[in-house]
């Protein structure tokens, strides 16, 4: 019986040649953009998962109290690991996970700016990362081992065994050697913790001096804890809790520092905690991506059901036929569901070709590793799909084709009234609101990304290389930035020489949320702290980025107090401190700052991306007096000069050849590591910027499966009135005036469309700009422009529709009534 | 075998009640061949789709043996539409998208009959019908006479004890209706119970009994002597 029913979907499907290929492209597009969609949120969702034990897994948080209520950090002090061994170690796993960048090389080999993360020997047991070979250091006197991921293994050491090999790292002053005593798995793509090389974590004390591996307020990368035996994370809270009490002599001060703890699978999905090492996606997005696949792949399902109840004709009389012959609806309802399968199956086999073919696409779109290795969850998607689709699209038409009465259905020479013809033109309109409000957010987020890109910072941007200095050998922090300062001189100044360059100047950082220094300090007396942000600069900073002055003046080398004791500040500073006149004023913290003094206010310039608001900000050309008197310091990066070339040249290959040549002569070996900072501007909004990509995409996808609908539709109503049309040009009706008849309709279905598209539309767009600190507005232009689209589209299509069935001879319709 | 019991079929419209039977009363024996005449609207199509289960939408009563109808389940009453009925339509009303083997496979299939048995039978009709050759041939392939055949085919392929035939030559002419009512004929001497409604007269000569109805009831009732 299956196959008699199979035999006649094959044979009914190739008949109705053009709707079938309709239905097949319409499903296929849907079914590929969803997988790829499912596949991707499935994808961010699983991340961390594969760690044995995940449950038990926590990042540890240093959480602040303040007037603003509470703030957590993944970056912690590194006081706390002694804490936890010493009072916990049967109960809690710790490891640090500090990443650094070092110079790595071989002995007579090409120095790397290379990754290098320091963690502690349970970092090997608590997590499911696998090693490949060899051992890896246990304790302080196996600190000269390191481990490599494989990557970093081909990379150094190509095909030879890396074990027992030595690599030269340089920590501080000089090279020290390390040997590779392991090998680990490379990263999964969808791990939020990224190593190459792995360093035993008691090389802190080569790294830091004692006052800063105990100082609490200093934080330097994460650390991550897997309870045992029956420790809870409230136990675990209360525990440091009671530690910071006992330690700290200020009970106000113990009363407001403590230790939260994030759970693993949390991560990468927590837009609310600073992103500390770990990428991190906003849910809400996977949930938008998520919701755009279930309306392409809806809009495919009506397209199908209207088909083929548009259709339903041709099979009546084969239903009446059957029913005759003995056959009950449930057999019917079989028959016409193995139908949807077939063409669902079929779809669904292409779908997977498409996507293969679009992975390549999709991965550099959304800058994402994504595979399709057909793992458990990725066959459940596959297989829920293909069902979720047969089911939704099939259903409807199945039940009413099994449902036709054999004495209506055969009596000849009736013209079938196939009602339900509202729904059908609900399910249209329904598509044309997908369609529309997918061109509606298309608008607005091409829009809004036009807006950031153009959007004036208030400080140059353009034609500006920025070159990375070498960690150099240093001890301790601010001995570090005053080296780089000092190692990157030279370099400057034979730049200065060259005709191409318009400026140089040098700075810890300018461009990147969080890549400032952030500095929490209280003033005396005050109840609660200020944050700013802080970066060390050279006096050329302030003019090489255009940045403008308003009240004082800008740092001068004319003036030697400058560079040790004079700040700038930005408006937003000057705001949160309430001063009135600024100059000469100083900078006073509970701690006690060194000597400092404000020589003037800049103009806001927005030094995050446009997710922020500019915040309060200072300039110094040295921050060893800042340091004395904070409360707090975070920094994402390793604070490190930088220098910025400001260039006229046509040809950038060509000067960045030059200044390269430059570099060699002054450094030899040392990597020379550049960018374009409007690239790494760029890097900020690559995720908004590939969701807009996405969402243009879909809304062409929609477009073109709801008008293939559309186009179905219309030739089923065209057909069921050919008479009508006949008999009209009889009487003389022209082509226009019977196109406006049937415009009519579908143009009505078009407006509703649109009209109920424009709500959701604007609802959407408010939330997505919430995130943006600068954001266009939701003109009325852009329903406007959606309107003209859908309308156009859609008289475009019925039209093409009538004017063929006009060109035939009247005559010729009416006879084949 | 049929007993029909003051019977009505009507359609209640907005301000009246259009009757399309109206008090039919009909005994039909097992072995007859009964001819329905009228004029087009007199009701002959309605009461062979009472007749045949396709319209359950009736008052009066109908005996099917002892049984009534109504007081059947759905399930029986499906059965025995399955087992007793056999249809044969004006528009032979073939499954384009099926060949003539197919075709008359498709009734054998809603009997869960067994492949092999399948097989018999169908290579008997075709042999009887003279159509082994047209086996694989679509509908569409054929005169209408052939499809006829198929269709007349298919109706006995189950083996019913009634063949239920509406206007079966309307559309063929009138050597092809001939040779259609020959194997009425044929099937009757076997044993079957035929009910047919038609224009043509000479029709109801191949057949044992005449009903004409007029406007929803019955006329005359005569017997036919061959």
């Amino acid at each position: 019986m299956w196959i008699n029913y199979l035999k006649v979907g094959f044979r009914n499907l190739l008949k109705h040649k053009s709707y079938t290929l309709i239905n097949l492209i319409g499903l296929t597009v849907g079914v590929a953009v969803t997988i790829l969609l499912f596949f991707y949120v499935q994808f961010h969702l699983s991340f961390d998962s594969f760690h044995p034990e995940n449950e038990s897994l926590y990042r540890v948080l240093r959480v602040q109290n303040g007037d603003q209520g509470e703030f957590r950090f993944p970056s912690l002090p590194l006081a706390l690991q002694p804490v936890i061994e010493e009072n916990m170690a049967d109960q809690v796993d710790y490891t640090n996970f500090i990443p650094n960048n070092f110079l790595v090389k071989r002995a007579n080999g090409d120095g790397f700016n290379q990754a290098v993360t320091v963690v502690s020997a349970d970092f090997f047991e608590m997590f499911g990362f696998q090693m490949k070979k060899g051992v890896y250091p246990k304790n302080a006197a196996e600190r000269g081992g390191i481990v490599l991921s494989e990557m970093a293994a081909s990379r150094f050491f190509g095909e030879e065994d890396p074990i027992g090999k030595e690599l030269q790292i340089r920590l501080t002053e000089e090279l020290i050697n390390y040997t590779v005593v392991g090998v680990i798995e490379n990263t999964p793509a969808n791990s939020s913790l990224e190593y190459e090389i792995l360093m035993h974590d008691s090389n802190l004390e080569i790294l830091y001096p004692e006052q800063m591996r105990t100082h609490w307020y200093m934080s330097f990368g994460d650390g991550f804890a897997k309870f045992k035996g029956g420790m809870t994370p409230v136990e675990f809270e209360n525990q440091t809790k009671d530690f910071i009490k006992r330690t700290f002599q200020d009970p106000q001060e113990a009363a407001n520092y403590g230790f939260g703890l994030q759970p693993m699978s949390d991560i990468h999905l927590n837009p609310e905690i600073p992103t500390g090492i770990a990428t991190v996606v906003n849910p809400r997005i996977l949930w938008i991506l998520a919701g755009i696949a279930v309306l392409i792949i809806l809009i495919a399902c009506i397209n199908f059901t209207t088909m083929a109840i548009g259709n339903s004709a041709s099979r009546a009389k084969e239903v009446g036929v059957r029913k005759t012959m003995g056959a009950g609806s449930g057999q019917l309802f079989g028959q016409f569901m193995a139908e949807s399968v077939i063409l669902t199956t079929c779809s669904m086999g292409f779908g997977l070709l498409l996507s293969y073919l679009l992975l390549p696409i999709f991965n550099t779109l959304m800058q994402t590793r994504l595979e399709i290795d057909f793992h458990a969850e990725q066959i459940a998607i596959f297989l829920a799909t293909g069902l979720f689709i047969a089911m939704l699209a099939g259903a409807y038409p199945s039940i009413f084709l099994a449902s036709f009465r054999p004495v209506q259905v055969l009596k000849s020479n009736l013209s079938l009234k196939f009602g339900k013809q509202n729904l059908r033109m609900s399910m249209l309109a329904f598509q044309f609101f997908i369609s529309m409000l997918l061109i509606t957010c298309t608008l607005v987020m091409v829009r809004q990304m036009k807006t950031v890109e153009e959007f004036d910072l208030g400080a140059a941007k353009t034609d500006i290389i920025q070159v990375m200095v070498p960690p150099p050998a240093a001890q301790g922090l601010q001995d570090q930035i005053q080296k780089s300062f000092d190692y990157a001189q030279p370099f400057k100044n034979e730049l200065r020489k060259l005709p191409e360059v318009t400026n140089v100047a040098m700075a810890t950082a300018m461009y990147g949320d969080n890549s400032w220094f952030s500095v929490g300090f209280r003033q005396p007396g005050a109840d609660s702290g200020m944050d700013f942000h802080l970066n060390i600069v050279d006096e050329d900073f302030v003019d090489f980025f255009e940045i403008e002055v308003k009240e004082g003046r800008n740092f001068s080398g004319a003036t030697p107090t400058d560079l040790s004791n004079a700040f700038l500040m930005n408006e937003s500073m000057k705001e949160m401190l309430g001063w009135e006149d600024v100059f000469g004023k100083s900078l006073v913290s509970e701690r006690g700052f060194g000597e400092n003094r404000a020589i003037g206010v800049m103009k806001d310039f927005h030094y995050e991306s446009l997710f922020q608001p500019v915040e309060p900000a200072i300039l110094v050309m040295k921050p060893d007096n800042f340091f004395q008197g904070m409360g707090n310091l975070t920094m994402e990066d390793q604070m490190i000069a930088k220098v910025y070339i400001k260039v006229k040249a046509e040809d950038k290959q060509a000067f960045i050849n030059k200044i390269q040549g430059i570099w060699k002569e002054l450094y030899g070996t040392d990597p020379f590591d550049y960018s374009f900072i409007e690239d790494q501007i760029a890097q900020e909004y690559v995720q908004a910027n590939s969701l807009s990509t996405l969402v243009t995409m879909a809304s062409i996808v929609a477009l073109i499966i709801a008008g293939m609908g559309l186009f179905a539709m219309a030739s089923l109503a065209i057909s069921s009135r050919m008479k009508e049309i006949g008999i009209r040009r009889v009487m003389g009706a022209t082509t226009g005036e019977i196109s406006l008849l049937f415009n009519k309709q579908f143009i009505r279905i078009t407006l509703i469309g649109v009209a109920v598209s424009i709500p959701a539309s604007y609802y959407l767009m408010n939330l997505w700009l919430e995130d943006f600190a600068v954001k266009t507005s939701i003109g009325v232009g852009v329903f406007g422009i959606s309107l003209v689209v859908g309308v156009l589209f859609s008289v475009a299509i019925v039209s093409f529709e009538i004017i063929k069935a006009t060109w035939l001879n009247p005559t010729k319709l009416l006879r084949s009534e | 075998m049929i007993q029909l019991k003051n019977l009505d079929k009507y359609i209640e419209s907005r301000f009246q009640r259009v009757f399309l039977l109206k008090g039919i009363n009909l005994n039909i024996k097992e072995g007859e061949f009964i001819t329905l005449m009228g004029p087009s609207g007199a009701g002959k199509s309605t009461l062979l789709n009472i007749l045949g289960l396709l319209d359950e939408d009736y008052a009066g009563d109908y005996f099917f043996g002892d049984r009534s109808i109504r007081s059947m389940k759905d399930k029986e009453r499906s059965n025995l539409h399955k087992s007793e009925f056999g249809y044969i339509f004006q528009a032979y009303h073939l499954i384009d998208e099926l060949t003539v083997y197919e075709n008359i496979e498709t009734p054998l299939l809603y009997r869960n009959v067994s492949s092999s048995e399948r097989k018999s039978i169908i290579a008997n009709l075709l042999d009887r019908f003279n159509m082994v050759a047209k086996k694989d041939l679509f509908p569409a392939q054929l005169s209408g006479g052939q499809q006829q055949l198929v269709g007349i085919a298919r109706a006995i392929a189950g083996r019913p004890r009634v063949l239920l035939a509406d206007e079966p030559t309307g559309n063929l002419h009138s050597a092809q209706a001939k040779e259609i009512m020959e194997i009425f004929k044929e099937l009757h001497t076997e044993g079957t119970t035929i009910i047919q409604a038609t224009h043509a007269r000479e029709n109801a000569d191949f057949g044992t009994r005449l009903i004409n109805l007029v406007d929803g009831r019955i006329e005359s009732d005569e017997a036919i002597a061959n």
